[in-house]
């Protein structure tokens, strides 16, 4: 295996307002890993997945993507933004989000959303990305529905569409944000099958979760943040079985994920 | 009601109803692309872009339409600089002065529903952009103008028909739209019911063909609305 990460975060800051949401995280992942981000609301896991992709820009902090450092430059009063906006868009695209409420384009239909990007942006012939679409909406179960527009789908339809519109970007790296938190219930497995599915293909992904025997299932690594900082993290057997801190016993207790 | 008059008359009105139509579609067409200016300069991060905008939506937005039409042509007439400069050429002929003046009006008045309806696009779909490596001009072009411009339509149906129906005032500059073609009419021939009947009718007549035009446009750039085509 590659023994080098694809991706690195190292020692993320993040601030809003007075309330200091990331005291300095830092998370790699070599190809082929799933990380799980658990902990409880608040904990700053969103964040912090959304600084990887500098939807946030990170106050402090480095990331590092597919063999290149996101260049940064001082900003006033000791913060930072990137210097490079082109930069920022070509680790972007290697980056595939998938969000907590889809954040499908309304406007367009489930075929239109998946090959936007792959067409715009990696510039990729039509034709070609229109094949892969249609095999990507029948690999998440939702062909028949190329032509319907997102309104027209179930949540768990419309998350299922979200994903193989990332997957189509071809992705180093799949970053998903609870992805199943805003769905009822009953359309909660559909979509966990599929993102079990991608872990077993080798996908790289790390994900924000509240389901923590999903969590536990697809894992390579767990990360358990609290308050800021990752206070606990290694292989998903030792975390749900005999976490060393008390804060992540509470944390799993409270949640009964068995 | 005096049809035969009326008819009679019909050409007159008919020319004064093409300059109002020219004047409305100039206008509403140069005010479109100013609004989109001015309402992405009213959300700008950059403070002195925001307040020049914010400044132009609030003196158009604020003040009479008759009165921008009066200050544009009359008052011009009084500034030395603009009667010695290129400026006069325009600003001395009432037809430049009306147009000038709907189009700003409606720039401004239009620029309110771009950030308006700018500010009500979901930001996961922007977001949504940015995460896939979407450029700004990208985002802007394939996101945020199309759903800008869904978001407007009803608003900006409005503003359509609202601009139609104040365009009568360019009159008071000597211009003979449709209202001051019956104005003439009338003082000639006395018969004030039937022309303003009948340009009330030809008004109606236009504003029916707007709305109707619209509702197209609502029919095609709302199918992702429409349940029974899933």
């Amino acid at each position: 295996m590659n023994q080098e990460p694809i991706i690195v975060a190292d020692n993320i800051r993040k601030k809003f307002g007075t309330n200091q949401v990331l005291k300095g995280v830092s998370l790699s992942a070599r190809q082929g890993d799933v990380v799980t981000l658990i902990g409880s609301s608040g904990s700053g896991k969103s964040t912090f997945l959304r600084c990887m992709n500098l939807l946030e820009i990170p106050d402090d902090g480095k990331i590092f993507v597919d063999g290149e450092w996101v260049q940064m430059r001082p900003k006033p009063r000791g913060y930072q933004e990137p210097a490079d906006r082109h930069q920022v868009d070509r680790i972007r695209a290697k980056l595939a989000m998938v969000f907590q409420n889809f954040n499908l384009w309304s406007h367009m239909t489930i075929l239109e959303n998946v090959i936007e990007a792959p067409i715009h942006v990696l510039k990729k012939p039509k034709k070609l990305v229109v094949d892969e679409a249609m095999a990507l909406l029948d690999k998440v179960g939702i062909s028949g529905k190329a032509h319907a527009y997102p309104s027209h789908l179930s949540g768990g339809q419309q998350q299922r569409a979200a994903i193989a519109r990332a997957l189509a970007m071809q992705p180093k790296v799949m970053l998903l944000d609870e992805p199943t938190s805003a769905l009822d219930p009953e359309l909660v497995g559909e979509v966990l099958r599929v993102l079990q599915q991608l872990a077993q293909e080798g996908r790289t992904m790390i994900i924000v979760t509240h389901e923590m025997k999903f969590a536990r299932e697809v894992a390579s690594q767990v990360v358990f943040l609290d308050q800021g900082v990752i206070a606990e993290q290694g292989h998903p057997e030792q975390i749900f079985l005999s976490p060393a801190t008390e804060r992540c016993r509470q944390f799993l207790a409270s949640v009964k994920w068995s | 009601m005096d049809f035969q008059l009326v008819w009679q008359y019909f050409p007159d009105l008919l020319n004064g109803a093409w300059l109002t139509i020219e004047l409305v579609a100039l206008s509403l067409f140069v005010g479109f692309f100013l609004a989109f200016i001015c309402g992405l300069a009213a959300l700008s991060r950059y403070h002195l872009l925001r307040y020049l905008a914010q400044s132009y939506m609030f003196i158009f937005r604020g003040s009479p339409l008759l009165i921008q039409i009066y200050l544009i042509y009359y008052g011009s007439s009084q500034i030395s600089w603009i009667k010695d400069s290129f400026l006069w050429a325009i600003l001395s002929q009432a037809y430049w002065c009306a147009l000038i003046a709907l189009t700003l009006n409606t720039a401004a008045y239009t620029a309110e529903i771009v950030r308006g309806a700018i500010r009500n696009i979901p930001q996961g779909a922007i977001e949504a952009g940015k995460s896939f490596g979407m450029s700004r001009w990208l985002l802007f072009r394939r996101i945020t103008l199309p759903q800008t411009l869904r978001l407007m339509i009803p608003a900006y149906s409005n503003e359509v028909i609202q601009m139609l129906h104040a365009s009568a005032l360019v009159g008071a500059i000597t211009l003979m739209d449709l209202t001051a073609t019956a104005q003439n009419l009338i003082s000639r021939t006395y018969a004030s019911y039937s022309f303003y009947l009948a340009i009330a009718v030809i008004y109606l007549v236009t504003t029916y063909v707007i709305s109707g035009i619209f509702r197209l446009l609502e029919r095609r750039l709302y199918r992702h609305l429409r349940l029974n085509e899933a």
